[in-house]
């Protein structure tokens, strides 16, 4: 399993990311989701996942929707116009730390990442 | 995925009532994360999951999210509620500040006895009163789905938002109280002129007034997504 330091840095980007594509998701969807994409490789924990996911609604890049489902109430979180507009900001800050890590680590690749 | 059993649920409910929560906008969230989790898995790892929840979900670790919580609804609405106030100072709706300064300023200066100046002040007071009393009301009806799933808990469960709003609601009420009633009972309202006393009418007229129309507008945001 990744190093929970590193995600903890780019939480909020994948956050972001995942609720670009996917218009609207709630708390545990989101950590299910990161498992299904990255295979298991990177587990979000509830400890950062909602404290992050609250911090973002207070800064007005989320919104929130209650849902009746099923036996119980469900919190959705999806994007606001700002938090649309901070996404291609975020990735673009997230990949060019990535570069300047590739250029670190291997000084001899010229990395082509693509978000 | 599967359905748990009611006395699964009930399990998990105990569970959570453990916790201490009682913000129904974290103890919904906490909630459908569990029933989440555990529905996708079979019947009989359902003790074993709901442990390890128990673990993640440590009551310490609950509290400190719930005071977060706290802030941050509080950083939320303080954000909307700053933005409306800013968007009175700017056209087009600076035109209607102007109005509302004349309009107060022209009706104090027309006023004669205590009495009309107490009514003018008394309006926006009484609307607050009202819309208090319908924001109870709304948060009663919307925490009844989640009051009634914890009613075995002995929990008291309250909107965060709700308790924000109140608070909010009610400040001009001790406002009142300070500037007005205070200097009455310590006999130091001769201390200041008649003159001053109408430049500070208009003051405390306008402020008041503004933050009736924000709080309104704030409530009406945030009531088309939240417990309130």
């Amino acid at each position: 399993m990744s190093s929970n330091a590193l995600i903890k840095g780019s939480l909020q980007t994948i956050i972001l990311k995942l609720l670009e594509e996917n218009e609207k998701m709630y708390g545990y969807e989101i950590t299910q989701k990161v498992k299904e994409l990255t295979a298991g490789e990177i587990k979000i924990t509830e400890g950062a996942l909602y404290p992050a996911l609250h911090k973002l609604e207070a800064e007005g890049l989320l919104t929130t929707e209650i849902q009746q489902v099923d036996n119980r109430v469900r919190k959705y979180y999806s994007l606001t116009k700002d938090g649309q507009k901070e996404v291609s900001s975020k990735l673009a800050e997230l990949q060019a730390f990535v570069e300047s890590m590739q250029r670190i680590i291997n000084p001899g690749l010229k990395p082509e990442l693509g978000f | 995925m599967r359905k748990l059993s009611e006395q699964e649920l009930k399990l998990v409910q105990m569970a959570i009532s453990e916790k201490g929560i009682n913000s129904a906008e974290l103890l919904m969230e906490v909630y459908d994360h569990f029933l989440s989790h555990l529905e996708s898995f079979p019947e009989e790892q359902f003790e074993v999951q709901l442990n390890s929840l128990n673990l993640k979900w440590s009551k310490r670790y609950c509290a400190k999210l719930q005071d977060n919580l706290r802030k941050n609804l509080n950083k939320t609405v303080r954000k909307i509620q700053w933005n409306l106030i800013k968007s009175y100072f700017s056209w087009p709706k600076f035109f209607i500040t102007l109005l509302l300064i004349g309009g107060i300023t022209l009706l104090i200066n027309l006023l004669t006895s205590k009495l009309q100046l107490a009514i003018l002040f008394s309006v926006p007071l009484i609307y607050l009163t009202g819309f208090l009393a319908m924001v109870l009301f709304r948060t009663h009806q919307k925490l009844k789905p989640i009051k009634s799933t914890f009613k075995d808990s002995g929990l008291k469960i309250n909107s965060l938002y709700s308790s924000y709003f109140i608070t909010y609601l009610t400040l001009p009420f001790h406002f009142y109280n300070i500037c007005l009633n205070i200097p009455r009972i310590l006999k130091a309202n001769q201390l200041v002129s008649d003159e001053l006393v109408n430049y500070l009418s208009i003051g405390f007229c306008f402020i008041i007034y503004i933050h009736a129309i924000t709080v309104y507008e704030a409530w009406k945001i945030k009531s088309k997504t939240a417990l309130i």
